[in-house]
Protein backbone atom coordinates (compact mmCIF):
# COMPACT_ATOMS: atom_id res chain seq x y z
CA UNK A 1 0.00 0.00 0.00
CA UNK A 2 0.91 3.71 -0.28
CA UNK A 3 2.43 5.62 2.33
CA UNK A 4 -0.70 7.94 2.25
CA UNK A 5 -2.87 5.32 2.15
CA UNK A 6 -5.82 6.04 4.56
CA UNK A 7 -4.37 8.87 6.42
CA UNK A 8 -6.57 11.53 5.03
CA UNK A 9 -10.20 11.65 4.34
CA UNK A 10 -12.68 13.61 2.70
CA UNK A 11 -14.96 15.38 5.08
CA UNK A 12 -17.34 18.14 3.14
CA UNK A 13 -18.50 18.70 -0.33
CA UNK A 14 -20.66 21.07 -1.51
CA UNK A 15 -22.01 22.43 -4.99
CA UNK A 16 -23.90 25.37 -6.23
CA UNK A 17 -26.87 24.89 -8.18
CA UNK A 18 -25.64 23.39 -11.88
CA UNK A 19 -27.10 26.68 -14.31
CA UNK A 20 -27.76 27.27 -17.65
CA UNK A 21 -26.85 30.74 -17.05
CA UNK A 22 -26.07 31.58 -13.84
CA UNK A 23 -26.32 35.24 -13.77
CA UNK A 24 -23.60 34.95 -11.49
CA UNK A 25 -19.80 35.75 -11.82
CA UNK A 26 -16.79 32.49 -10.94
CA UNK A 27 -16.22 34.17 -8.19
CA UNK A 28 -19.63 33.98 -6.52
CA UNK A 29 -20.31 31.01 -7.31
CA UNK A 30 -17.12 29.34 -6.03
CA UNK A 31 -17.45 31.28 -2.39
CA UNK A 32 -20.62 29.49 -2.16
CA UNK A 33 -19.11 26.03 -3.26
CA UNK A 34 -16.58 26.71 -0.85
CA UNK A 35 -18.53 27.36 2.50
CA UNK A 36 -21.25 24.77 1.44
CA UNK A 37 -18.15 22.35 1.67
CA UNK A 38 -17.37 23.88 4.72
CA UNK A 39 -20.52 23.67 6.41
CA UNK A 40 -21.29 20.27 5.18
CA UNK A 41 -18.12 19.19 7.06
CA UNK A 42 -18.85 20.86 10.34
CA UNK A 43 -16.13 23.01 10.37
CA UNK A 44 -15.60 26.59 10.34
CA UNK A 45 -14.48 28.90 7.44
CA UNK A 46 -11.48 29.94 9.33
CA UNK A 47 -10.40 26.20 10.16
CA UNK A 48 -9.06 26.46 6.49
CA UNK A 49 -5.70 26.94 6.09
CA UNK A 50 -4.95 25.61 2.27
CA UNK A 51 -7.12 25.79 -0.68
CA UNK A 52 -6.26 24.85 -4.31
CA UNK A 53 -8.15 24.54 -7.81
CA UNK A 54 -7.94 23.94 -10.96
CA UNK A 55 -9.52 26.02 -14.24
CA UNK A 56 -8.94 26.75 -17.76
CA UNK A 57 -8.23 30.21 -17.54
CA UNK A 58 -11.87 30.88 -16.53
CA UNK A 59 -11.94 31.33 -13.21
CA UNK A 60 -10.86 33.13 -9.96
CA UNK A 61 -8.00 31.94 -7.23
CA UNK A 62 -7.52 30.36 -4.27
CA UNK A 63 -6.52 33.45 -2.67
CA UNK A 64 -9.33 35.39 -4.19
CA UNK A 65 -11.68 33.11 -2.28
CA UNK A 66 -10.04 32.97 0.68
CA UNK A 67 -10.21 36.77 0.96
CA UNK A 68 -13.46 36.64 0.67
CA UNK A 69 -14.09 34.46 3.08
CA UNK A 70 -12.21 35.51 5.67
CA UNK A 71 -9.85 32.58 5.31
CA UNK A 72 -5.64 32.83 5.78
CA UNK A 73 -4.44 30.07 3.98
CA UNK A 74 -0.77 28.77 4.76
CA UNK A 75 -0.76 26.91 1.25
CA UNK A 76 -2.65 27.76 -2.03
CA UNK A 77 -1.87 26.46 -5.52
CA UNK A 78 -4.34 26.79 -8.28
CA UNK A 79 -3.29 24.45 -11.58
CA UNK A 80 -4.58 24.92 -15.49
CA UNK A 81 -6.19 21.70 -15.85
CA UNK A 82 -9.51 20.24 -16.89
CA UNK A 83 -11.04 16.50 -16.15
CA UNK A 84 -8.17 15.01 -14.67
CA UNK A 85 -7.32 17.30 -12.21
CA UNK A 86 -9.67 16.68 -8.99
CA UNK A 87 -8.22 13.28 -8.32
CA UNK A 88 -4.55 15.06 -9.02
CA UNK A 89 -5.30 17.57 -6.42
CA UNK A 90 -6.90 14.80 -4.44
CA UNK A 91 -3.56 13.08 -4.10
CA UNK A 92 -1.86 16.72 -3.95
CA UNK A 93 -4.14 17.53 -0.97
CA UNK A 94 -2.95 14.26 0.68
CA UNK A 95 0.82 15.15 0.95
CA UNK A 96 0.13 18.01 2.29
CA UNK A 97 -2.05 17.62 4.47
CA UNK A 98 -0.20 14.88 6.03
CA UNK A 99 2.79 16.46 5.69
CA UNK A 100 1.99 19.12 8.02
CA UNK A 101 1.47 21.83 5.79
CA UNK A 102 -2.23 22.29 6.17
CA UNK A 103 -4.84 21.31 8.33
CA UNK A 104 -7.65 21.34 6.55
CA UNK A 105 -8.05 21.96 2.70
CA UNK A 106 -10.40 23.00 -0.23
CA UNK A 107 -10.23 21.91 -3.65
CA UNK A 108 -12.39 23.92 -5.75
CA UNK A 109 -13.56 24.42 -9.36
CA UNK A 110 -15.97 27.37 -10.66
CA UNK A 111 -17.01 27.94 -14.18
CA UNK A 112 -19.06 29.07 -16.73
CA UNK A 113 -19.10 26.32 -18.45
CA UNK A 114 -22.09 27.50 -20.72
CA UNK A 115 -22.12 31.31 -20.36
CA UNK A 116 -18.53 32.17 -20.03
CA UNK A 117 -15.45 30.52 -21.73
CA UNK A 118 -16.72 26.67 -23.05
CA UNK A 119 -14.04 24.18 -23.17
CA UNK A 120 -13.37 23.78 -26.69
CA UNK A 121 -13.01 27.37 -27.42
CA UNK A 122 -16.32 28.53 -28.84
CA UNK A 123 -17.64 31.93 -27.38
CA UNK A 124 -21.42 31.48 -25.52
CA UNK A 125 -22.64 33.47 -28.87
CA UNK A 126 -21.59 30.48 -30.80
CA UNK A 127 -19.71 32.92 -32.81
CA UNK A 128 -16.02 31.63 -33.60
CA UNK A 129 -14.09 34.80 -33.90
CA UNK A 130 -11.38 34.93 -36.40
CA UNK A 131 -8.46 33.08 -34.69
CA UNK A 132 -3.99 33.73 -34.54
CA UNK A 133 -2.31 30.80 -33.99
CA UNK A 134 1.31 30.78 -33.34
CA UNK A 135 2.99 27.92 -34.34
CA UNK A 136 2.51 25.07 -36.48
CA UNK A 137 -1.14 25.62 -36.49
CA UNK A 138 -2.50 22.26 -36.22
CA UNK A 139 -5.08 21.36 -34.94
CA UNK A 140 -6.63 24.09 -36.32
CA UNK A 141 -5.60 23.53 -39.91
CA UNK A 142 -7.29 20.42 -39.77
CA UNK A 143 -10.74 21.51 -38.21
CA UNK A 144 -10.40 19.58 -35.58
CA UNK A 145 -9.71 21.64 -31.90
CA UNK A 146 -12.63 20.32 -29.82
CA UNK A 147 -12.31 17.34 -27.36
CA UNK A 148 -15.72 16.01 -29.22
CA UNK A 149 -13.77 16.03 -31.99
CA UNK A 150 -10.84 14.64 -30.94
CA UNK A 151 -12.50 11.55 -29.00
CA UNK A 152 -14.94 11.62 -31.88
CA UNK A 153 -11.49 9.75 -33.78
CA UNK A 154 -10.67 7.19 -30.92
CA UNK A 155 -14.43 6.76 -31.01
CA UNK A 156 -14.89 5.67 -34.84
CA UNK A 157 -11.37 3.41 -34.48
CA UNK A 158 -12.52 2.12 -31.68
CA UNK A 159 -15.73 1.07 -33.71
CA UNK A 160 -14.03 -0.90 -36.53
CA UNK A 161 -12.14 -2.53 -34.23
CA UNK A 162 -14.52 -3.90 -32.14
CA UNK A 163 -17.79 -3.63 -34.28
CA UNK A 164 -19.14 -1.44 -31.19
CA UNK A 165 -22.61 0.61 -31.90
CA UNK A 166 -23.78 3.95 -31.52
CA UNK A 167 -26.36 2.29 -29.80
CA UNK A 168 -23.84 1.38 -26.95
CA UNK A 169 -22.89 4.48 -27.05
CA UNK A 170 -26.14 5.39 -26.34
CA UNK A 171 -26.15 2.74 -23.71
CA UNK A 172 -23.64 4.80 -21.44
CA UNK A 173 -26.03 8.04 -22.22
CA UNK A 174 -28.70 6.13 -21.14
CA UNK A 175 -27.26 4.66 -17.71
CA UNK A 176 -25.90 7.69 -16.99
CA UNK A 177 -29.32 9.72 -17.72
CA UNK A 178 -31.09 7.12 -15.39
CA UNK A 179 -28.90 7.95 -12.37
CA UNK A 180 -29.65 11.74 -13.00
CA UNK A 181 -33.37 10.58 -12.65
CA UNK A 182 -32.56 9.82 -9.01
CA UNK A 183 -30.70 13.07 -8.38
CA UNK A 184 -32.41 16.19 -7.66
CA UNK A 185 -29.61 18.53 -8.58
CA UNK A 186 -29.18 16.61 -12.04
CA UNK A 187 -30.31 18.99 -15.02
CA UNK A 188 -32.33 15.69 -16.22
CA UNK A 189 -33.98 15.24 -12.91
CA UNK A 190 -36.79 13.05 -13.64
CA UNK A 191 -36.59 13.31 -16.80
CA UNK A 192 -35.34 9.62 -18.33
CA UNK A 193 -33.95 9.39 -22.07
CA UNK A 194 -34.85 6.68 -24.24
CA UNK A 195 -32.98 5.19 -26.89
CA UNK A 196 -34.91 6.34 -29.95
CA UNK A 197 -34.49 10.03 -28.13
CA UNK A 198 -30.76 9.08 -28.37
CA UNK A 199 -30.87 7.83 -31.58
CA UNK A 200 -32.94 10.63 -33.46
CA UNK A 201 -30.86 13.74 -31.76
CA UNK A 202 -29.31 15.39 -33.87
CA UNK A 203 -25.09 14.80 -34.86
CA UNK A 204 -22.15 17.53 -33.36
CA UNK A 205 -19.28 15.26 -34.78
CA UNK A 206 -19.93 11.39 -36.53
CA UNK A 207 -19.98 9.37 -34.59
CA UNK A 208 -21.57 11.51 -31.80
CA UNK A 209 -24.91 12.90 -31.42
CA UNK A 210 -26.38 15.63 -28.66
CA UNK A 211 -26.71 13.12 -25.70
CA UNK A 212 -23.22 11.84 -26.45
CA UNK A 213 -21.88 14.88 -25.26
CA UNK A 214 -21.30 16.40 -21.57
CA UNK A 215 -24.35 19.10 -20.54
CA UNK A 216 -21.98 22.55 -20.41
CA UNK A 217 -23.86 24.38 -17.18
CA UNK A 218 -22.47 27.36 -15.14
CA UNK A 219 -21.50 25.34 -11.56
CA UNK A 220 -18.68 25.40 -8.63
CA UNK A 221 -17.98 22.70 -6.87
CA UNK A 222 -15.95 21.95 -3.79
CA UNK A 223 -14.69 19.49 -1.33
CA UNK A 224 -12.64 19.57 2.05
CA UNK A 225 -9.94 17.19 3.18
CA UNK A 226 -8.21 16.47 6.80
CA UNK A 227 -5.73 14.57 8.00
CA UNK A 228 -7.56 11.14 9.16
CA UNK A 229 -7.48 11.37 12.53
CA UNK A 230 -9.21 14.71 12.82
CA UNK A 231 -11.91 13.31 10.24
CA UNK A 232 -13.67 11.35 12.98
CA UNK A 233 -15.12 14.16 15.04
CA UNK A 234 -17.11 15.75 12.07
CA UNK A 235 -20.60 15.66 10.83
CA UNK A 236 -20.11 12.63 8.25
CA UNK A 237 -18.71 9.17 8.25
CA UNK A 238 -15.02 10.22 6.69
CA UNK A 239 -14.35 8.76 3.27
CA UNK A 240 -10.54 7.89 3.20
CA UNK A 241 -8.06 8.54 0.25
CA UNK A 242 -6.75 5.10 -0.45
CA UNK A 243 -4.85 6.15 -3.39
CA UNK A 244 -4.94 7.09 -7.27
CA UNK A 245 -3.13 8.02 -10.01
CA UNK A 246 -2.03 11.72 -10.59
CA UNK A 247 -2.05 12.50 -14.46
CA UNK A 248 -0.55 9.29 -15.67
CA UNK A 249 0.86 9.50 -19.18
CA UNK A 250 0.32 7.47 -21.96
CA UNK A 251 3.80 6.00 -23.96
CA UNK A 252 2.39 8.04 -26.94
CA UNK A 253 1.25 11.32 -25.60
CA UNK A 254 -0.93 13.42 -28.08
CA UNK A 255 -4.22 13.66 -29.06
CA UNK A 256 -2.74 13.68 -32.44
CA UNK A 257 -1.17 10.62 -33.84
CA UNK A 258 1.95 10.25 -31.19
CA UNK A 259 5.79 8.99 -32.07
CA UNK A 260 4.70 5.50 -31.30
CA UNK A 261 1.95 3.68 -32.26
CA UNK A 262 -0.14 3.04 -28.97
CA UNK A 263 -3.93 2.45 -30.60
CA UNK A 264 -5.30 5.56 -30.53
CA UNK A 265 -8.29 4.89 -28.41
CA UNK A 266 -5.73 4.00 -25.43
CA UNK A 267 -5.42 6.13 -22.58
CA UNK A 268 -3.51 6.73 -19.96
CA UNK A 269 -5.55 4.44 -18.01
CA UNK A 270 -4.31 1.57 -19.86
CA UNK A 271 -0.59 2.77 -18.08
CA UNK A 272 -2.11 3.80 -14.72
CA UNK A 273 -4.14 0.81 -13.82
CA UNK A 274 -1.66 -1.26 -11.39
CA UNK A 275 -0.63 1.43 -10.07
CA UNK A 276 -4.26 2.62 -8.35
CA UNK A 277 -5.03 -0.26 -7.08
CA UNK A 278 -1.32 -2.05 -5.65
CA UNK A 279 -1.50 1.79 -3.84
CA UNK A 280 -4.58 1.91 -2.69
CA UNK A 281 -4.75 -2.20 -0.94
CA UNK A 282 -7.84 -2.86 -2.90
CA UNK A 283 -8.47 -4.93 -6.15
CA UNK A 284 -11.22 -4.59 -9.09
CA UNK A 285 -12.98 -6.76 -7.57
CA UNK A 286 -13.12 -4.46 -4.20
CA UNK A 287 -14.65 -1.44 -6.39
CA UNK A 288 -18.75 -1.08 -5.43
CA UNK A 289 -19.32 1.72 -7.50
CA UNK A 290 -17.21 3.76 -10.25
CA UNK A 291 -17.35 6.72 -11.74
CA UNK A 292 -15.87 7.21 -14.86
CA UNK A 293 -14.85 10.60 -16.80
CA UNK A 294 -18.05 11.36 -19.17
CA UNK A 295 -17.08 14.01 -21.25
CA UNK A 296 -18.71 12.07 -23.87
CA UNK A 297 -20.00 8.12 -23.91
CA UNK A 298 -16.72 6.94 -25.31
CA UNK A 299 -14.48 7.68 -22.59
CA UNK A 300 -16.70 6.02 -20.13
CA UNK A 301 -16.15 2.77 -22.27
CA UNK A 302 -12.02 3.53 -22.87
CA UNK A 303 -11.66 3.96 -19.03
CA UNK A 304 -13.58 0.47 -17.86
CA UNK A 305 -11.39 -1.05 -20.35
CA UNK A 306 -8.16 1.27 -19.59
CA UNK A 307 -8.17 0.10 -15.98
CA UNK A 308 -8.70 -3.48 -16.72
CA UNK A 309 -13.27 -3.86 -15.11
CA UNK A 310 -13.58 -5.50 -18.95
CA UNK A 311 -10.88 -6.60 -21.69
CA UNK A 312 -10.71 -4.95 -25.08
CA UNK A 313 -13.44 -4.35 -26.55
CA UNK A 314 -16.25 -5.41 -23.98
CA UNK A 315 -16.97 -2.16 -22.48
CA UNK A 316 -19.95 -1.39 -24.83
CA UNK A 317 -21.85 -4.28 -24.46
CA UNK A 318 -21.00 -3.95 -20.81
CA UNK A 319 -23.15 -1.08 -20.93
CA UNK A 320 -25.47 -2.68 -23.21
CA UNK A 321 -26.24 -5.02 -20.90
CA UNK A 322 -26.97 -2.57 -18.11
CA UNK A 323 -24.43 -3.94 -15.71
CA UNK A 324 -23.52 -0.16 -14.70
CA UNK A 325 -27.18 0.32 -13.40
CA UNK A 326 -27.52 1.03 -9.81
CA UNK A 327 -28.44 -2.25 -8.43
CA UNK A 328 -26.70 -4.45 -11.24
CA UNK A 329 -22.96 -5.42 -11.48
CA UNK A 330 -21.12 -2.04 -10.76
CA UNK A 331 -23.19 0.98 -10.74
CA UNK A 332 -21.37 3.62 -12.30
CA UNK A 333 -21.82 7.58 -12.45
CA UNK A 334 -24.55 7.27 -9.75
CA UNK A 335 -25.27 10.94 -10.28
CA UNK A 336 -26.28 11.07 -13.83
CA UNK A 337 -22.61 13.14 -13.60
CA UNK A 338 -21.22 15.01 -16.73
CA UNK A 339 -23.87 13.62 -19.11
CA UNK A 340 -26.93 13.95 -16.80
CA UNK A 341 -26.29 15.61 -14.72
CA UNK A 342 -24.17 18.89 -15.40
CA UNK A 343 -20.62 19.76 -16.15
CA UNK A 344 -18.45 20.29 -13.91
CA UNK A 345 -15.37 19.30 -15.52
CA UNK A 346 -14.71 16.45 -13.14
CA UNK A 347 -15.20 17.20 -9.22
CA UNK A 348 -18.60 16.50 -9.34
CA UNK A 349 -17.52 12.57 -9.36
CA UNK A 350 -15.49 12.64 -6.67
CA UNK A 351 -18.35 14.61 -4.99
CA UNK A 352 -20.88 11.98 -5.18
CA UNK A 353 -18.71 9.48 -4.99
CA UNK A 354 -18.24 10.48 -1.23
CA UNK A 355 -22.25 11.00 -0.51
CA UNK A 356 -22.42 7.42 -1.88
CA UNK A 357 -19.82 5.85 0.40
CA UNK A 358 -21.14 8.01 3.64
CA UNK A 359 -24.46 6.23 2.67
CA UNK A 360 -25.51 9.67 2.68
CA UNK A 361 -27.18 10.32 -1.39
CA UNK A 362 -29.04 13.14 -1.48
CA UNK A 363 -32.20 11.95 -2.87
CA UNK A 364 -35.80 11.45 -2.40
CA UNK A 365 -35.83 9.66 0.70
CA UNK A 366 -37.14 11.80 3.85
CA UNK A 367 -34.07 11.43 5.87
CA UNK A 368 -31.21 10.70 3.51
CA UNK A 369 -29.07 13.55 5.36
CA UNK A 370 -29.00 10.63 8.58
CA UNK A 371 -27.98 7.80 6.04
CA UNK A 372 -31.93 6.11 6.14
CA UNK A 373 -32.40 4.87 2.90
CA UNK A 374 -35.37 2.67 1.22
CA UNK A 375 -33.34 1.01 -2.07
CA UNK A 376 -36.83 2.05 -3.74
CA UNK A 377 -36.07 3.31 -6.86
CA UNK A 378 -39.64 3.68 -8.58
CA UNK A 379 -39.78 5.69 -4.91
CA UNK A 380 -36.44 8.03 -5.94
CA UNK A 381 -34.17 6.64 -3.77
CA UNK A 382 -29.85 6.94 -5.24
CA UNK A 383 -28.05 5.16 -2.73
CA UNK A 384 -26.17 2.62 -3.81
CA UNK A 385 -26.51 -0.62 -1.28
CA UNK A 386 -22.77 -1.70 -0.65
CA UNK A 387 -21.29 0.92 -0.29
CA UNK A 388 -17.22 0.54 1.44
CA UNK A 389 -14.95 1.06 -2.05
CA UNK A 390 -15.55 3.53 -4.59
CA UNK A 391 -13.20 4.48 -7.14
CA UNK A 392 -13.00 7.24 -9.73
CA UNK A 393 -11.59 7.79 -13.05
CA UNK A 394 -10.59 11.16 -14.15
CA UNK A 395 -10.26 12.59 -17.42
CA UNK A 396 -8.67 10.31 -19.79
CA UNK A 397 -6.41 11.19 -22.39
CA UNK A 398 -3.13 10.07 -24.14
CA UNK A 399 -1.59 12.76 -22.29
CA UNK A 400 -3.73 12.03 -18.95
CA UNK A 401 -5.52 10.10 -16.57
CA UNK A 402 -6.14 10.88 -12.67
CA UNK A 403 -8.10 8.12 -10.32
CA UNK A 404 -8.61 7.87 -7.18
CA UNK A 405 -9.81 5.13 -4.76
CA UNK A 406 -12.35 5.88 -1.56
CA UNK A 407 -12.89 3.98 0.57
CA UNK A 408 -15.12 3.91 3.94
CA UNK A 409 -12.24 1.86 5.41
CA UNK A 410 -8.63 3.72 5.86
CA UNK A 411 -7.06 0.10 5.72
CA UNK B 1 -17.08 19.33 -53.56
CA UNK B 2 -14.25 20.04 -51.21
CA UNK B 3 -15.40 21.59 -47.97
CA UNK B 4 -15.59 25.47 -48.52
CA UNK B 5 -12.78 26.80 -45.98
CA UNK B 6 -12.03 30.03 -45.18
CA UNK B 7 -8.45 30.96 -44.69
CA UNK B 8 -8.60 34.40 -44.15
CA UNK B 9 -10.34 34.00 -40.54
CA UNK B 10 -7.46 32.31 -39.49
CA UNK B 11 -3.61 33.73 -39.24
CA UNK B 12 -0.84 31.57 -38.47
CA UNK B 13 2.68 32.42 -37.27
CA UNK B 14 5.23 30.56 -37.73
CA UNK B 15 7.89 30.26 -34.60
CA UNK B 16 11.21 28.97 -34.34
CA UNK B 17 9.99 24.92 -34.22
CA UNK B 18 7.81 25.34 -37.22
CA UNK B 19 9.37 28.24 -39.61
CA UNK B 20 11.34 25.67 -41.80
CA UNK B 21 8.40 23.88 -41.83
CA UNK B 22 6.08 26.17 -43.19
CA UNK B 23 8.57 27.30 -45.60
CA UNK B 24 8.62 24.23 -47.12
CA UNK B 25 4.56 24.53 -48.02
CA UNK B 26 5.44 27.66 -50.10
CA UNK B 27 6.93 24.98 -52.19
CA UNK B 28 4.33 22.56 -51.88
CA UNK B 29 6.52 20.36 -49.64
CA UNK B 30 4.98 18.18 -47.20
CA UNK B 31 8.13 17.81 -44.57
CA UNK B 32 7.86 15.35 -41.64
CA UNK B 33 10.47 16.03 -38.48
CA UNK B 34 13.13 13.31 -37.94
CA UNK B 35 16.18 12.31 -36.08
CA UNK B 36 19.59 12.24 -37.67
CA UNK B 37 20.78 9.85 -35.11
CA UNK B 38 18.43 7.10 -34.32
CA UNK B 39 16.25 7.75 -37.98
CA UNK B 40 12.84 8.21 -35.54
CA UNK B 41 9.96 10.15 -37.65
CA UNK B 42 7.49 12.16 -36.06
CA UNK B 43 4.16 14.15 -36.35
CA UNK B 44 4.18 17.34 -35.39
CA UNK B 45 6.82 19.24 -36.68
CA UNK B 46 7.17 21.32 -34.07
CA UNK B 47 8.40 18.75 -31.37
CA UNK B 48 12.03 19.64 -31.51
CA UNK B 49 13.38 16.48 -29.60
CA UNK B 50 13.86 13.05 -30.66
CA UNK B 51 11.44 10.63 -28.06
CA UNK B 52 13.20 7.99 -29.17
CA UNK B 53 17.04 8.43 -28.45
CA UNK B 54 16.71 12.39 -26.41
CA UNK B 55 18.86 13.72 -29.44
CA UNK B 56 18.11 17.61 -29.64
CA UNK B 57 20.74 19.03 -31.94
CA UNK B 58 20.94 16.80 -34.52
CA UNK B 59 17.57 16.64 -36.05
CA UNK B 60 16.35 16.83 -39.74
CA UNK B 61 13.76 16.57 -42.38
CA UNK B 62 12.57 14.19 -44.68
CA UNK B 63 10.02 15.00 -47.63
CA UNK B 64 6.69 13.01 -47.68
CA UNK B 65 5.07 12.69 -51.07
CA UNK B 66 2.02 12.53 -48.93
CA UNK B 67 -0.25 9.39 -50.20
CA UNK B 68 -1.32 7.60 -47.15
CA UNK B 69 -4.26 5.99 -46.02
CA UNK B 70 -7.44 6.45 -43.44
CA UNK B 71 -6.53 5.14 -39.83
CA UNK B 72 -9.56 7.14 -38.50
CA UNK B 73 -12.01 10.52 -39.09
CA UNK B 74 -14.52 12.37 -38.02
CA UNK B 75 -17.45 13.56 -39.39
CA UNK B 76 -17.95 17.37 -38.34
CA UNK B 77 -21.17 18.66 -38.55
CA UNK B 78 -21.32 21.30 -36.29
CA UNK B 79 -20.24 24.87 -37.25
CA UNK B 80 -17.39 25.67 -34.37
CA UNK B 81 -14.15 26.77 -35.60
CA UNK B 82 -13.37 29.72 -37.62
CA UNK B 83 -12.22 28.83 -40.54
CA UNK B 84 -14.64 25.81 -41.53
CA UNK B 85 -18.00 27.43 -40.41
CA UNK B 86 -19.34 27.02 -43.88
CA UNK B 87 -17.22 23.97 -44.13
CA UNK B 88 -19.63 21.81 -43.02
CA UNK B 89 -20.07 18.77 -42.75
CA UNK B 90 -16.46 17.76 -43.56
CA UNK B 91 -13.87 15.16 -43.03
CA UNK B 92 -10.99 15.16 -40.89
CA UNK B 93 -9.11 12.11 -40.64
CA UNK B 94 -5.68 10.28 -39.24
CA UNK B 95 -4.19 9.20 -41.68
CA UNK B 96 -0.71 7.09 -42.12
CA UNK B 97 1.62 7.93 -44.96
CA UNK B 98 3.11 5.62 -46.89
CA UNK B 99 6.42 6.69 -47.27
CA UNK B 100 7.95 7.58 -44.24
CA UNK B 101 7.95 5.32 -41.02
CA UNK B 102 8.93 5.82 -37.29
CA UNK B 103 12.02 4.00 -35.10
CA UNK B 104 9.21 1.28 -34.58
CA UNK B 105 8.51 0.78 -38.45
CA UNK B 106 5.39 1.95 -37.82
CA UNK B 107 4.14 4.96 -40.20
CA UNK B 108 3.93 8.23 -39.45
CA UNK B 109 1.04 9.44 -38.65
CA UNK B 110 -0.92 12.75 -38.97
CA UNK B 111 -4.65 14.50 -39.46
CA UNK B 112 -5.82 16.49 -42.27
CA UNK B 113 -8.63 17.44 -43.88
CA UNK B 114 -10.26 14.92 -47.10
CA UNK B 115 -12.39 16.88 -49.87
CA UNK B 116 -14.66 13.84 -50.00
CA UNK B 117 -17.65 12.91 -47.90
CA UNK B 118 -18.55 10.07 -45.59
CA UNK B 119 -20.24 8.12 -48.43
CA UNK B 120 -16.73 7.49 -50.00
CA UNK B 121 -14.39 7.86 -47.07
CA UNK B 122 -13.53 5.76 -44.93
CA UNK B 123 -10.87 3.61 -42.78
CA UNK B 124 -8.52 2.48 -44.84
CA UNK B 125 -9.32 5.00 -47.66
CA UNK B 126 -6.22 5.70 -49.86
CA UNK B 127 -5.56 9.85 -50.09
CA UNK B 128 -3.57 11.73 -51.74
CA UNK B 129 -1.67 15.06 -51.03
CA UNK B 130 -2.50 18.50 -52.34
CA UNK B 131 -1.52 22.29 -51.12
CA UNK B 132 -3.93 24.80 -51.04
CA UNK B 133 -2.80 28.41 -50.30
CA UNK B 134 -3.52 30.15 -47.37
CA UNK B 135 -2.20 33.43 -46.72
CA UNK B 136 -0.53 36.07 -48.84
CA UNK B 137 2.58 35.35 -47.88
CA UNK B 138 2.36 31.92 -49.68
CA UNK B 139 1.86 29.77 -46.96
CA UNK B 140 0.00 26.99 -47.98
CA UNK B 141 -1.94 23.50 -46.00
CA UNK B 142 -1.52 19.72 -47.31
CA UNK B 143 -4.92 18.89 -48.13
CA UNK B 144 -5.79 15.29 -49.14
CA UNK B 145 -8.19 13.63 -51.47
CA UNK B 146 -9.23 9.94 -52.38
CA UNK B 147 -6.68 8.39 -54.30
CA UNK B 148 -8.44 6.71 -57.75
CA UNK B 149 -7.56 3.64 -56.70
CA UNK B 150 -9.38 2.12 -53.18
CA UNK B 151 -8.91 -1.32 -51.85
CA UNK B 152 -11.21 -3.33 -50.95
CA UNK B 153 -11.96 -2.87 -47.45
CA UNK B 154 -12.89 0.65 -47.23
CA UNK B 155 -15.03 0.54 -43.68
CA UNK B 156 -17.84 3.54 -43.76
CA UNK B 157 -18.89 5.19 -41.13
CA UNK B 158 -22.22 2.58 -40.49
CA UNK B 159 -24.45 5.37 -38.76
CA UNK B 160 -27.05 4.27 -36.41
Amino acid sequence: MGLLTGKTAIVGVGETTYYRDAKRTTYSLGIEAIKRAVMDAGLELSDIDAMTSYQGNDSNSSNDMAQALGMRLNYSLDIMGGGSSTEALVAHAAGLLAGGYANAMVIFRSMRGRTGRRPGGQAPSGAAPPMTVVGHGEPQYIGVTTPAQMFGLAAMRYMHEFGMTTRQLGAVALTHRYHATLNPKAFFYQRPLTMEDYLQARWVSKPFRLFDCCLEMDVACALVMVRAERSYDLKHPPVFVMGGTARTMAESPGYLPGRRHTPVYHHASNWGRNRVFAMSGRSREDVDLASFYDAFTITPLLQLEGYGFVGPGEAGFWYEEGRGRLDADLPVNTSGSHLSEGYSHGIQMVIEMTRQLRGRADDACPDWANGSHTYDRDEGCRQVKKHENGFCAGWGSPVTSSSLMLSRHPH
Amino acid sequence: MPPKIDWSRINIIPDYDTQEWWDATKEGRLLVRGCNVCGHRWWPPNVPGCANCGELENLGYVESKGGGNVHTFIVIMQPIIAPFLEAVPYISAMIDLDDIKNVDGNPVRLQGVIDEGEDKVGINSKVELYFEQISDDGKKVPRWRLSEQQPDNVWLFPGP
